[in-house]
């Protein structure tokens, strides 16, 4: 019933089996042969068939031959490259007027029908010549295009696998936990409480972890795309307070909205988990009781949503690496996972807008995200409040 | 916990995992529901046609078919609500569960606690079959009959578009409403994308109807998927 995580790397034998079938009929993707090899291929070729056909050109005549080195092009393009396909179409062309066409041993052409024909031979097998090899460079793209789309949905299953193996058992043990704790007739003693709140807690920063660490790969592999619709600035703002106002009991938070802000191409869950990341952030890394203010504005095209706080703001050693991947300020309390900012920066850039750190004038930290603003802009709400305690 | 209902509600858990469909039972039991377990999708259909669940709690990542194939085949022929149960970021799924008729999801993982609130407002929904001539909800008041709408027993006035709106919201109370199904329903464009336009009536409504329309208490964002109208236990 269970998913392995044991991923196969996509079905060698079906793909070779499909490789063997192209070969069959289609010329080879990539000739291997070096390019030398490929002229000297050519040289030889066209010498061999040059003294067959003084053996039976008198017999089939001029014309017939003219189609047997047509015949030897054709072969020759199949597994060579542009260059040597283009000078074999060239040269057989040079040498059937010079040894075949009447008069022989000479450049000259005499009648006006040999004069097409040799005109007529020259295009076919340069053309010839070029395609092949505008049919194998599409191939070869076709094949890199497959590769990439099989290696990619190899990573999400993978990505996939990962999240459902390590989710499950913190869903479970949570859900037992909780349930201990909820039925009240569980009859628990104080200390088998406290000890099921550790629980508690340990397994809420592993479900967190596991959470953030897997949004991490999906953002690098390129996994997360925006679902860009328009969003209406002042209700993430709201709702990403309100989903951190247990975070910020005890900061007094402002909400500060601009005025008829336009609706923004965003996409509302990656922008609220960013919202929420920064709140958090703010909630962990300043003493209670210290003012936060939440807003968002337009600045120069950008939608600008901007967390301001008044705590011990950031290290100058720190402020450049906090958006890296596992990094930790020195000050940071235990307990976070030393993503969040990591991921704030990658569902901020996913979407296209940035984000930077900065310290305040007077203590504390600023954290902007800026957003580009598209065409299309509606007015979002007519007459909303702007504040809000 | 129980004692709402006098007769024993049979839930359908379809999950692929041994261990959460246990602790499902074991919170499901305790709370006076019967519990059937399904293991995969097939067996998921097999077993909604044999036992006639009340409810069913379908996961949407099964190993052998889609969740949402399950929904369709079970909604093809019952109207029982489903409650589908996805993980984070499966924005796409959840949508489409709900306009495959799913009656409202939660998100792994979850507390027991909140799980068994939704099941009831579920129930409850569903029991009363034929909705009232006057909804009422919180400290909101919908008369249909009369096309009259009161906050705290005081009349509000609403545009034609709003009351449609709101009137779509009552008539699925409880149950959350893609942007989808309320661009449908309400203006009849069959395009997700407009979504500003909903996105700017439901700023009109909530203007008119909450206390703080900032912070809705009656009509709330499901983020990423719909709204739904807060029915109050």
């Amino acid at each position: 019933m269970t998913r392995t995580l044991s991923i196969q790397p996509f079905s060698e034998k079906n793909s070779a089996a499909t490789r063997k079938k192209e070969k069959f009929w289609r010329p080879s993707v990539a000739p291997h042969q070096p390019l030398l090899l490929q002229y000297l291929t050519v040289l030889s070729s066209l010498i061999l068939v040059t003294v067959a056909a003084f053996v039976f050109t008198p017999i089939v005549g001029p014309h017939a031959t003219a189609l047997v080195y047509l015949l030897m092009v054709v072969v020759l393009s199949l597994v060579m490259n542009r260059g040597p396909a283009f000078i074999a179409g060239a040269l057989s062309a040079v040498c059937w007027d010079f040894f075949f066409l009447p008069p022989t041993f000479a450049f000259a052409i005499h009648s006006f029908e040999d004069g097409m024909f040799f005109a007529m031979y020259f295009v076919v097998a340069l053309a010839l010549g070029q395609l092949t090899s505008r049919i194998r460079a599409q191939q070869k793209l076709e094949q890199q295009a497959r590769f990439l789309g099989e290696s990619e949905r190899l990573s999400k299953t993978m990505l996939d696998s990962m999240s459902h193996e390590l989710r499950t058992p913190i869903a479970a043990i949570q859900s037992a936990v909780g349930n201990l704790v909820e039925w009240e007739n569980a009859g628990l003693s104080g200390f088998q409480r406290e000890m099921i709140e550790e629980i508690i807690e340990a397994t809420e920063r592993l479900h967190r972890l596991v959470g953030n660490a897997l949004e991490i790969s999906r953002l690098e592999s390129g996994a997360v795309r925006p679902n860009l619709t328009n969003c209406d600035p002042a209700e993430l703002v709201h709702m990403s307070v309100s989903a951190t106002e247990k975070k910020l009991a005890g900061h007094p938070v402002r909400v500060i909205i601009e005025r008829d802000l336009p609706m923004a191409q965003l996409d509302f869950v990656l922008m609220q988990e960013t919202l929420i990341n920064l709140l958090s952030n703010t909630a962990s890394h300043t003493p209670p009781g210290t003012p936060v203010e939440v807003s968002v504005y337009v600045e120069q095209g950008s939608l600008v949503f901007q967390i301001s706080d008044r705590g011990p703001g950031i290290d100058l050693k720190a402020l450049p690496r906090i958006f890296d991947k596992f990094y930790r300020a020195s000050t940071a309390p235990a307990g976070g996972t030393g993503l969040g900012l990591s991921l704030v920066k990658g569902f901020v850039e996913a979407q296209g807008g940035t984000v930077c750190a900065t310290n305040r004038a007077g203590g504390g930290a600023v954290f902007t995200v800026r957003m580009p603003l598209r065409q299309n802009a509606v007015i979002a709400q007519p007459s909303l409040k702007g504040e809000s305690a | 916990m129980s004692g709402e209902t006098t007769e024993k509600a049979l839930v359908l858990v379809v999950d692929d995992e041994a261990q959460i469909r246990r602790l499902l039972r074991a919170s499901l039991e305790m709370s006076g529901y019967g519990v059937v377990e399904a293991a995969t999708g097939e067996d998921g259909v097999t077993q909604a046609i044999r036992c006639q669940p009340d409810i069913m709690l379908l996961d949407l990542g099964l190993p052998d078919m889609d969740g949402n194939t399950v929904l369709k085949r079970f909604r093809e022929w019952s109207q029982a609500p489903v409650m589908v149960v996805s993980v984070r970021r499966q924005e796409h799924d959840k949508i489409a569960a709900l306009d495959n008729g799913a009656n409202d999801f939660i998100t792994k993982p979850f507390g027991t606690g909140e799980l068994l609130a939704r099941l009831r407002v579920m129930r409850r929904n569903v029991q009363a079959q034929s909705r009232p001539e006057v909804f009422q909800t919180g400290n909101l008041t919908v008369d249909t009959t009369v096309r009259v709408v009161r906050i705290d027993g005081e009349p509000v006035r609403l545009s034609a578009t709003e009351y449609a709106l709101l009137l779509e919201f009552v008539r699925n109370a409880g149950k959350v409403l893609t942007h989808g199904h309320l661009l449908r329903e309400v203006w009849g464009i069959d395009d997700a994308e407009k979504i500003s336009l909903l996105r700017v009536y439901m700023g009109y409504l909530r203007e008119k109807l909450e206390k703080v329309p900032t912070k809705p208490k009656l009509i709330l964002t499901e983020p990423g998927v719909g709204y739904r109208l807060v029915v109050t236990d």
